[in-house]
């Protein structure tokens, strides 16, 4: 037998890398949105297991698996179990592409940032699919939300990633976190605040996550596309949206932020502050804003993101080329 | 047939994700409790009986909204291969073709706006 | 690595046909698009197996996130479920035609395969995104612009159609 090739040995610790990152990430993300949500209600959030509650995401995770898996008479079978296996299937995908340091990332993907957006859209089939085959109508209901939501913001996402493309020259992540430099005013947030707004508030939408978490919302859809799944269904449409989130915030760091760049520390380190901090930002809007109704949602998505998009879009064009005569 | 690094990990990443999902499943059937009866296989209503039955039609403009989002996504598509080489090209000809591109693209933004398609009616009949 | 191609061929093979038998025999509309969906994905393995990554990416990005969202609205204006109207069995002489329709066009598309001598041979050629970028914006910019002008007149149309209907009511 030959020797193992580089790559498959590369491959497999970064896929072993990313699963745990995701199981710890699910836990920790947990924590901090429970206590951050029971601080802003002037609660102390979980404190009784373990220091400061830290175990409390554990117990969760573990009575999750204890519960009954249960689908409801009528219901779909095969589509109803399929439906949370795809919300998670590409989610360890999405973290192949990411550039945590300089050469840290599994492969040098030269298409990166497209497969990261490509396979993001398996999200929207598996919310689909929960929320038909559930035979309820909040299900449904939540599942046609949610849909026509994921496919609206979309397009302002692309948009504002491809105006980033545009001045990179790249669709190679690792490449464009490569020509930001040090300090914060050499990253393209300065040079694209426009795209950076439009891709954080489509990333919001994408995700699902409050103020536009119509999917799901609980004061008129019980649980929206997941109201009929229990136990460890709901577990991993859970942690699904978590992952998603990481992703979301770590491509806005790669392209807006400069990535692992950063005075110091070093880079990996930067990485993960950065990321972090922009989590926490989704976590303190969540529990800040009100949730918009359906038709303000697509009022903001079509009549101001999209718009807006494309004229930055045309405006980067137009200062690319001058900036290469001037 | 060619079969890159990239396809490799691409397959072992869904894998990777399949098992990922299916474990805490299968463990969850295997551990967790099987009650029945009752009315536990009732869909959800707010415990109310539930009335006909739960898969009815969508309204028509969901249909046109997804199909808004295909036309915008297609046009997209094409603009990322523009992206990777619009830096690296001369002249000003590669942006009037960008520009009349996008402008095309804001005509179809001018035009449905007025038409009303970005407006969710209040009351569908 | 030769070896593994011909095993992901296979494969893929496999759920493309597998596939596309669910899509056709399923009784529940929704299934059958699971079934289409299985099926765009193998063909997006196929892609990149013939090195057109960036080909096989927009086939997911496209087809599988945006044409079956597509589908699932258009099938939600029908009754999708088992029961609904659209779940009755076709009669026999319909299957019949189908098949035939089937069997001439795939046996003379087998035939053409199996007996002329193959164009090309080998391992194909990656094109890069980038050529792909500079065949845009030069050679072919005409077809660059008429493709947005025809996404226009289409997506112009379906929204006129939809909204006269619903106008008029």
């Amino acid at each position: 037998m030959n020797a193992i090739p580089a790559e498959l040995l590369r491959i497999i610790i970064g896929l072993v890398a990313i699963a745990v990152s995701v199981g710890l990430i699910g836990l920790v993300m947990v924590w901090v949105e429970r206590k951050v949500a029971g601080h802003i209600q002037r609660r102390p959030g979980p404190y009784e297991v373990g220091p400061n509650g830290l175990i409390q995401p554990l117990c969760d995770a573990l009575k999750l698996v204890g519960k009954q898996l249960f689908m409801p008479k009528g219901a779909d079978p095969i589509l109803f179990w399929l439906a949370p296996v795809l919300a998670f299937l590409p989610v360890l995908l999405l973290f192949l592409p990411l550039p945590v340091g300089d050469g840290l990332q599994t492969l040098d993907v030269n298409l990166g940032l497209l497969l990261i957006l490509a396979f993001s859209g398996l999200a929207v089939l598996s919310v689909l699919l929960a929320g038909w085959a559930s035979n309820n109508k909040y299900g449904l209901l939540g599942a046609a939300r949610g849909v026509a939501q994921a496919v609206a913001y979309e397009i302002p996402l692309l948009l504002s990633v491809l105006a980033v493309s545009f001045v990179a020259g790249s669709l190679d992540l690792a490449h464009v976190v490569k020509l930001q430099g040090t300090w914060p005013w050499n990253w393209n947030i300065m040079t694209q605040p426009l795209a950076f707004l439009i891709y954080i508030v489509s990333a919001l939408g994408e995700t699902n996550r409050a103020p536009f978490d119509l999917p799901e919302a609980e004061s008129e859809l019980t649980a929206g596309f997941h109201t009929e799944y229990s136990g460890m269904g709901f577990g991993l449409f859970f942690l699904a949206e978590y992952a998603n989130m990481v992703v979301v915030c770590s491509v806005a760091t790669a392209l807006f932020l400069g990535g692992w760049h950063g005075p110091v520390l070093p880079g990996p380190v930067w990485f993960v502050l950065k990321v972090s901090a922009l989590m926490l930002l989704m976590v303190f809007v969540r529990w800040t804003y009100p949730r918009v109704r359906f038709d303000q949602l697509l009022v903001i998505n079509w009549k101001w993101l999209l718009p807006l998009a494309v004229a930055n879009l045309l405006l980067t064009a137009f200062f690319v080329k001058l900036a290469q005569f001037a | 047939m060619v079969f890159s690094w990239l396809h490799l990990a691409i397959i072992l990443f869904l894998i990777g994700g399949l098992l990922f999902a299916g474990g805490p499943l299968i463990l969850s059937y295997l551990v967790a409790p099987r009650a029945r009866g009752g009315d536990m296989g009732m869909p959800y209503e707010c415990g109310m009986r539930p009335y006909g039955g739960s898969w009815t039609r969508f309204g028509i403009n969901y249909y046109v909204y997804a199909l808004l989002f295909l036309a915008f996504d297609v046009d997209v598509l094409y603009l990322f291969p523009v992206a990777t080489v619009y830096r690296a090209t001369e002249g000003w000809l590669p942006f009037l073709e960008m520009f009349i591109f996008l402008f095309v693209l804001a005509l179809a933004i001018i035009y449905f706006w007025a038409k009303g398609v970005f407006t969710w009616p209040r009351k569908v009949s | 690595m030769e070896n593994m191609a011909k095993i992901v061929f296979g494969f893929y093979t496999l759920i493309i046909l597998g596939g596309s038998l669910v899509a056709v025999g399923a009784k529940s509309l929704v299934r059958a698009m699971v079934g289409l969906i299985a099926t765009l994905l193998g063909v997006a393995g196929m892609y990149m197996l013939l090195n057109a990554q960036f080909m096989a990416l927009m086939q997911i990005l496209i087809y599988v996130g945006a044409v079956c969202v597509l589908i699932f609205f258009a099938i939600m204006l029908t009754r999708a479920d088992a029961g609904g109207e659209e779940a009755a069995s076709a009669p026999l002489r319909q299957n019949l035609l189908a098949l035939t329709a089937v069997l001439s066009v795939g046996g003379i598309l087998g035939w053409l395969v199996l007996t002329r001598p193959l164009a090309t041979t080998g391992v194909p050629v990656e094109v890069s995104i980038e050529k792909l970028g500079l065949g845009l914006l030069g050679p072919y910019g005409l077809a660059f612009e008429l493709i947005s002008v025809v996404l226009l007149v289409s997506m112009a149309g379906a929204v006129l159609l939809a909204w006269e209907r619903r106008n008029g009511k």
